[in-house]
């Protein structure tokens, strides 16, 4: 019953959503309380699980939505010319460097900058006292996040040097953390 | 401001810039991963399906797993597993030696285990068909990139909440294909954050466990794992009767009604030290299980606390059905099976507006064009063929096939990239997918469970045959009203 109550709550958050898209604050409002209630109530019954179950209610019930947004929009026959947004790379061989350059930053030594990073955080927790099964599986846990994290922080700089900074001090935090 | 400043791109502008060059650099091998994972969802449905005559039950008894560990162990296995049956794979199953094989309903043995292609689906998706390790490391890689493709996504649309439903089906394609890209993108962030994260974890975690063997252990990975999922030390002695298998899950029943084994292993079978594993899903959990431990004579020695113990323990057990989306029965494995195919077409849809621009600014990239659309139609055209290929020839090599297909095809049409189709490819590969469903239906006399999934396939043929048909019809129809 619960479950069932949540997920429709969840159903009916992101229809409220939809319905006051553009137009209606307060209905909007009202969907955001409603999907955050509904999720709390699931996840304090159920922990992690209940939470998944009501985020995946609430991206189903989405999708319904999509759907017949898809199928009721209207045919557009006019060319749109949309704004150009992406530059897209001349393959020049000046730009090979550059782009070599890019990839060994944000992928091998993104990589090992926040492998230290992991190790690092498992040595300070095993310092402070965490028992092992949880200094492991931070280890475990933080490196493929920081490197992510990295990686999305790398990628949006304006150039290849100034990819560096992020992941020295990535690798830079780990070995403070490993001392 | 200067004319620098001025010039400067915003952090909107590297965001796309960025998300795009990620996209570039992993865009194929993600979709190949993708792909498999939408279909490894319901893996167990299609080892079913591709060998439809083994034996199912709902349920085995103690005492005839106990008689086919026994009969089992007179081979003189070091380990003897037997997977028990559930409502996705009613069928038991057991290893204790190098072929797998089904058990009838009272333990007797029946058929070998033979399902090469759904083994190769779920290698494709676990390695990339690569050597194990390699393999583990390039697909969580690629898992942590896909998390750096949806941060950089969100970023790079500071319009998030304003075009939340904003979604123009029948614009011209470009655009139709950046709404499909952006809504989907958007509407399923959790759950491709979930899937990349834990994905990443199951992938890289091989490469964090051996740094820290190293560290703390002389280089022994078991013992990095142990605190987290129990020692797995082989248990020694001369030789012993087989252990007590049925008395060990009749204490299960009485002492854990609540918990439903199902997974048995013996370490150390035939051994005076031999121990007793047995897996049992815990209702509402993330996690894969709890171990419960017995001796030789089936008693209760303990269990290792996946559910119940350290949080790291409960966090590193519930990765796997996050990933995979085994935690809520079929409602939730056809949740992931949509969010699946609406990342595809994330993945899909972002090489092709990238080729797009190009094109639109007079920089066409036709053997990349013709690449991606290889990609996009014929890598899943080229499974399909591939089952019919281990139908026909069952000593195939399913992943030999595949991939040499697959590079036989990128190089032809690489040569030739007018060839190359989108609208014959999808053609194609919905025509395939439509005589697969018929064709398995009719010829391999499927259980009603697999003759479902046999409707659903033909079915999925028919849409991708249709779908853009009945889009281009309705636009006519409008533009006649």
């Amino acid at each position: 019953m619960i479950l069932t109550l949540g997920l429709a709550g969840m159903a009916l958050a992101v229809l409220c959503l939809r319905l006051g898209w553009r137009r209606r604050r307060g209905v909007v409002a009202l969907g955001w309380a409603l999907g955050i209630a509904a999720a709390a109530r699931l996840t304090a019954r159920w922990g992690m699980w209940g939470l998944c179950t009501a985020i995946l209610g609430g991206i189903a019930a989405a999708a319904v939505v999509l759907a017949y947004e898809a199928l009721v929009s209207p045919a557009v026959f006019r060319p749109v010319r949309a704004r150009i947004t992406v530059t897209t790379p001349r393959w020049r061989v000046e730009g090979l460097a550059r782009r070599l350059a890019t990839f060994l930053l944000v992928v091998p030594i993104g990589f090992a900058a926040t492998e230290m990073l992991a190790l690092g955080a498992e040595t300070a927790a095993s310092r402070a006292g965490w028992v092992e099964a949880n200094s492991t599986v931070l280890a475990l846990v933080t490196q493929p996040l920081a490197w992510a994290a990295l990686a999305s922080m790398q990628m949006i700089t304006r150039h290849p040097r100034s990819m560096i900074a992020p992941a020295a001090l990535c690798a830079l935090a780990g070995a403070i953390l490993w001392l | 401001m200067t004319r620098t400043d001025r010039d400067a791109p915003t952090l909107v502008q590297r965001a796309l810039k960025g998300h795009a060059a990620i996209g570039l650099l992993v865009g194929a091998l993600m979709y190949l991963v993708v792909l498999s994972g939408t279909l490894v969802v319901i893996g167990p449905r299609w080892d079913r399906w591709e060998q439809p005559r083994a034996p199912e039950m709902h349920h085995i008894a103690p005492a005839a797993v106990q008689h086919a560990v026994a009969v089992a162990g007179g081979a003189h296995p070091a380990t003897i597993m037997v997977t028990l049956p559930d409502d996705e794979l009613p069928r038991t199953i057991v290893t204790a030696g190098k072929r797998p094989y089904f058990l009838d309903a009272s333990g007797n043995r029946a058929q070998v285990v033979a399902h090469p292609w759904a083994d190769f689906l779920l290698a494709l998706h676990i390695y990339l068909n690569l050597p194990a390790t390699l393999g583990l490391v390039v697909v969580g890689a690629l898992g942590s990139m896909l998390s750096a493709l949806i941060v950089t996504g969100v970023i790079a649309h500071p319009r998030l909440f304003r075009d939340a439903f904003r979604l123009r089906a029948r614009a011209n394609r470009q655009l139709a294909q950046a709404d499909w890209h952006n809504r989907l993108g958007i509407w399923t962030l959790p759950f491709g954050l979930a899937v990349a994260l834990t994905g990443a974890f199951l992938g890289l975690a091989v490469v964090g466990a051996t740094l820290i063997a190293k560290g703390h252990h002389g280089g022994d990975v078991a013992q990095v794992y142990a605190p987290i999922f129990g020692d797995q030390v082989a248990p020694g002695g001369g030789p012993a009767k087989i252990a007590d298998v049925a008395a060990a899950l009749t204490m299960m029943q009485a002492r854990f009604p609540d918990v439903t084994p199902s997974y048995v292993s013996i370490a150390g079978a035939g051994r005076q030290e031999q121990r007793i594993e047995i897996i049992a899903d815990v209702p509402h959990r993330l996690i894969y299980g709890e171990s419960y431990r017995f001796d030789a004579a089936g008693h209760y020695l303990g269990k290792v606390g996946l559910s119940d113990g350290a949080v790291g323990q409960q966090v590193a057990a519930s990765m796997y059905r996050l990933h995979f989306g085994s935690f809520g029965g079929l409602a939730v494995e056809l949740a992931y099976v949509l969010f699946g195919l609406c990342l595809l077409v994330v993945t899909g849809t972002g090489m092709s507006l990238w080729l797009h621009k190009r094109r639109r600014r007079g920089e066409p990239s036709v053997r990349l064009e013709a690449f991606w659309t290889i990609i996009v139609w014929g890598a899943p055209l080229l499974i399909v063929i591939d089952y019919w290929i281990v139908v026909a020839w069952p000593t195939a090599s399913a992943t030999w096939w595949f991939w040499s297909l697959l590079a036989a095809l990128v190089i032809v049409l690489m040569i030739w990239p007018h060839f190359a189709k989108p609208s014959a490819g999808r053609r194609v590969l919905g025509a395939s997918i439509l005589v697969t469903g018929v064709a398995h239906a009719a010829l391999m006399r499927p259980s009603p469970a697999s003759f479902a999934l046999d409707l659903v396939i033909a079915l999925t043929g028919i849409i991708i045959l249709v779908a853009p048909g009945l889009l281009a019809a309705r636009r006519t129809i409008t533009r006649a009203a």
